[in-house]
């Protein structure tokens, strides 16, 4: 296989769409033909503005088979009875095997399907009893079989029973949004995975070490009187019990592909080739989870059974990894030194995994949808970076991860790029090949600032620290022992922008019509400029305190309410302390997202010059004006709008901003997780800052209510930059990005046709080397002109393959609401070296 | 103002604000009450023609 071809739908010469910057089509040309195929025969399972895609339906096999099983264990343990639903699943779910694939593992039972996990949340089981899009055919008997399976576990789903641990009152303002994106629930999370321990050990290792656990703990309560702390084995015995279940299942599962490679192999392929390859699946598929792997099949094929596995028990809204780290030996034995593997044959495989990546779905909440236009979820894979001891990381399998990023163009996964002074040059060449190609992938992180980050905020030892990846979008987690975290929820988020609201308005939501934050007073009769900036202080302190108290809960609670057994087993810290993956043991990494962040400063400081300073207006004019949302005050709004705004280098608003992110710093250290861990602000926006954009009422920056937000974490608002991009970096600089922040979300876009050729990278280069000598912790680029991005509006179907960055993830422009797009293409296109 | 869709005519009020593409833009979208088209206004041209109309 392999070999460029020329498509029949584009006809025009390599260097003419190079030129052209139709990445699209040169991909399709340049990758081989498996890729191609591979690719073209993908279901891309993200949602289009809010909605699935025509054909993709969800898939009923998996709650069937969970429910069953469940129902009939209903007298064991909790962990036991998901550890036997999950092991009832993987052994009796339809598996596949895909034409030309190499890679096997499929979240689902047919290609166009996406799971539903019906224990998770019984708001998101009657979302998928209303609808009808997704239903399977026939359709009056898959909504009979639903309803069935919803109303068995809508009284106990994880959300169920959380909720039953708050106040209702936390519960209305969970639901509100305002605070909270999501619930706190162990199945809706994040977890960091760890390679280190499952490479070494391999599935049957770990059962090994659990057997010897599990031996250890019937010598201390069967064999002889137990010493008092010795009861909690009892406890202990039922998770490594659960832990060994999912562990043999999960094994008898890939060795399940193994019989069917076999099977195909011998009795139906006539290809000798494909024969041949089948046989190597049957192989690796037997040896893999059950066995550490040696080659990089072996080791990718490893990988993505576990991520599948991992899925099947929760919906993990991120994919945190480290590929080009821990697959990077196996290709550099199996490519360079072995000469087992060319590397076409390494690159179609890389190709392929990111693909696997690209087709897992579930079925999920609209609201979440909505907020994540275009993916499942943020699934940012970790690249380069530094070794233990600080030595350069990147490998020749970095440049295999971001060569085949670009040929198979896909919005999930995207990478983000640990940079240090050291980074080795081609490498950075490819990086920024891909940003010049339009992936908008990767994001730039500064990785000595991040280590420091990570050791500041979570006491991680350094050869730790250097050990992070992402664990969704933007935070930085050690994979390790201690480092793991099981899972960061989503929910710990706040809408920042609502603290400034409450502030001019006593507390009052002006969206929701209710009471909600504390009594702060009436800000019409404040009379000077600290008396907003305290309002909204204890406002913005009232926000975190009631949010971390919820998130807190959830997480106390959840190795009881919500155990996953086989996360927790392949977990070594885990293993060894006999505890579920939940129990807060691990060093870890809280945080709380801030959506809509910048509008703050920029409030502040518009009040600040023309009611306090310059006295145009007063509070009480302010006040009328925000409560009419603008309406019929727009002389007075464009002065607002006018007044210094965040991003040019400006002192006078610059400053308020860093007041601002030191006093919620401060308070961070304040308030505790169950791990003992502070909770970072962590600004970012994903999606957001469209669809809270009808959460956020009129603000003094200039924004109505139904205006998006700004779309980055240290963004400057949309078109509000008007000093270029060294100014941008200026303001930037100006906060503390390892004191203040856990991290901080900058977008730029960048002149495609300013960047071309060799002269475009040396400029693009000097940025990057400036950009990180001023410690900013994260950049990402656009590169797609305006031209290109109105054309794909008005013309989708010409333009399918046409990637931009939204603020932590890419999407297909294509599946953006046009509010979304109409967003990106407001953004200021910088000049460099201007 | 006036829905380029089905021609009704209305105070800017009427036409329920959606959103500007960035904030200092003069003009916005807005929705037609009647056909729900969206409808770029001109927002401070509009509102110093509608003072004008009261004056």
């Amino acid at each position: 296989m392999g070999g460029p071809k020329m498509s029949a739908v584009e006809m025009r010469s390599i260097e003419e769409i190079e030129k052209s910057g139709q990445w699209w089509w040169w991909a399709e040309q340049k990758r081989s033909k498996r890729l191609d195929y591979l690719r073209k025969a993908v279901w891309k399972k993200g949602a289009k503005g809010s909605g699935y895609q025509p054909g993709v339906k969800v898939d009923l096999e998996r709650p069937i088979l969970y429910t069953q099983a469940f129902q009939a264990n209903e007298h064991d343990p909790l962990i036991i009875r998901h550890a036997k639903a999950l092991a009832h699943v993987w052994d009796n779910i339809t598996i596949f095997i895909q034409d030309h694939a190499q890679i096997m593992g499929y979240l689902g039972s047919r290609p166009h399907t996406i799971v539903w996990h019906p224990e998770i949340l019984f708001l998101l089981n009657e979302d998928l009893y209303n609808d009808r899009t997704v239903i399977p055919e026939p359709e009056e008997r898959s909504l009979r079989i639903i309803r069935e399976i919803c109303d068995y576990w809508n009284p106990q789903t994880a959300g169920t029973k959380m909720f039953s641990k708050l106040p209702p009152e936390e519960i209305v303002k969970l639901m509100t949004g305002a605070i909270g994106w999501g619930l706190p629930i162990h199945r809706i999370g994040y977890c960091t995975k760890q390679w280190d321990y499952m490479f070494r050990l391999g599935f049957e290792g770990i059962i090994a070490e659990i057997d010897a656990k599990m031996a250890e703990a019937e010598e201390r309560i069967y064999r002889r009187v137990p010493e008092p702390e010795d009861y909690e084995y009892y406890k202990k015995l039922d998770i490594w019990k659960a832990m060994k279940i999912t562990l043999e299942a999960a094994v008898r599962w890939a060795r399940r592909y193994s019989r069917l490679a076999r099977i195909i192999a011998e009795n139906f392929e006539t290809d000798p080739q494909r024969k041949q390859e089948l046989e190597r699946i049957a192989e690796t598929c037997w040896k893999v989870p059950a066995r550490p792997p040696e080659h990089l099949w072996e080791s990718l094929q490893f990988d993505h059974f576990v991520q599948i596995l991992t899925r099947y028990e929760a919906c993990d809204g991120a994919w945190p990894a480290r590929p080009d780290y821990w697959h990077g030996p196996f290709y550099d034995k199996d490519v360079n030194q072995d000469k087992v593997l060319t590397k076409e044959e390494a690159l179609d495989l890389t190709g392929e995994f990111l693909i696997r990546c690209y087709e897992v779905g579930w079925f999920w909440l609209m609201l979440a949808r909505d907020t994540l236009q275009g993916i499942t979820g943020t699934w940012v894979w970790t690249l380069g970076g530094v070794n233990e001891d600080g030595t350069d990381a990147c490998n020749d399998m970095t440049d295999c991860l971001l060569e085949a990023a670009r040929l198979v163009r896909v919005a999930n996964p995207t990478f983000a790029f640990r940079y240090h002074p050291q980074v080795r040059m081609q490498t950075l060449r490819n990086v920024f090949e891909c940003i010049r190609q339009g992936l908008g992938y990767p994001s730039m992180r500064n990785d000595p600032i991040l280590i420091a980050n990570a050791m500041h905020w979570h006491r991680h030892p350094l050869k730790e620290a250097r050990r992070w990846v992402h664990q969704a979008c933007m935070s930085p987690c050690p994979d390790t022992k201690w480092g793991c975290q099981p899972f960061r929820m989503a929910n710990a988020t706040i809408i920042a922008a609502k603290a400034m609201e409450y502030a001019l308005f006593d507390g009052f939501d002006q969206v929701l019509q209710m009471q909600f934050g504390p009594h702060t007073g009436d800000a019409s009769k404040f009379e000077s400029f600290e008396e907003l900036y305290q309002a909204w202080y204890t406002q913005i302190k009232w926000m975190m305190d009631t949010l971390t108290k919820v998130t807190g809960a959830g997480r106390y609670n959840s190795s009881e309410l919500d155990p996953r057994p086989f996360l927790s087993a392949i977990y070594e810290r885990c293993v060894d302390l006999g505890v579920d993956s939940a129990h807060p043991s691990e060093r870890g990494n809280s945080w709380i997202t801030f959506f809509a962040w910048m509008e703050t400063g920029d409030s502040l400081a518009a009040v600040k010059k023309l009611v306090f300073d310059e006295r145009k207006y007063t509070m009480a004019q302010l006040i009328e004006a925000l409560r009419n949302n603008w309406e019929g005050y727009e002389e007075m709004r464009m002065d607002f709008v006018r007044a210094p705004k965040w991003g040019n280098d400006d002192d006078y608003v610059d400053q308020i901003h860093v007041r601002c992110h030191n006093d919620v710093a401060a308070h961070s250290w304040e308030i505790k997780d169950p791990t003992g861990n502070p909770w970072p602000p962590l600004p970012e926006n994903i999606a957001a800052y469209v669809t809270n954009a009808t959460k956020v009422w009129a603000l003094p920056n200039g924004r109505r209510l139904g205006d998006t937000l700004y779309d980055g974490g240290c963004s400057p608002g949309a078109g509000l930059d008007k000093k270029g991009p060294t100014a941008v970096l200026r303001s930037v600089a100006k906060i503390d990005h390892i004191g203040a922040v856990r991290a901080t979300l900058l977008n730029q876009r960048l002149n495609p046709t300013q960047l071309a050729g060799e002269k475009g990278f040396q400029i693009w280069h000097s940025y990057i080397k400036t950009w990180a000598d001023l410690g900013i912790d994260h950049v990402q680029f656009n590169m797609v002109d305006n031209e290109t991005l109105k054309a794909a509006q008005k013309e989708p179907e010409k333009y399918p393959e046409l990637i931009v960055r939204i603020a932590g993830y890419s999407a297909h422009f294509i599946d953006l609401n046009k509010k979304t797009q109409d967003t990106i293409i407001a953004r200021n296109v910088q000049s460099l070296g201007s | 103002m006036r829905c380029d869709k089905c021609g009704f005519e209305g105070h800017k009020s009427e036409f329920r604000y959606l959103y500007n593409t960035t904030l200092d833009a003069e003009t916005a979208y807005r929705e037609c009450p009647k056909c729900y088209n969206w409808v770029v206004c001109n927002e401070l041209e509009e509102e110093r023609r509608e003072k004008a109309a009261k004056a």
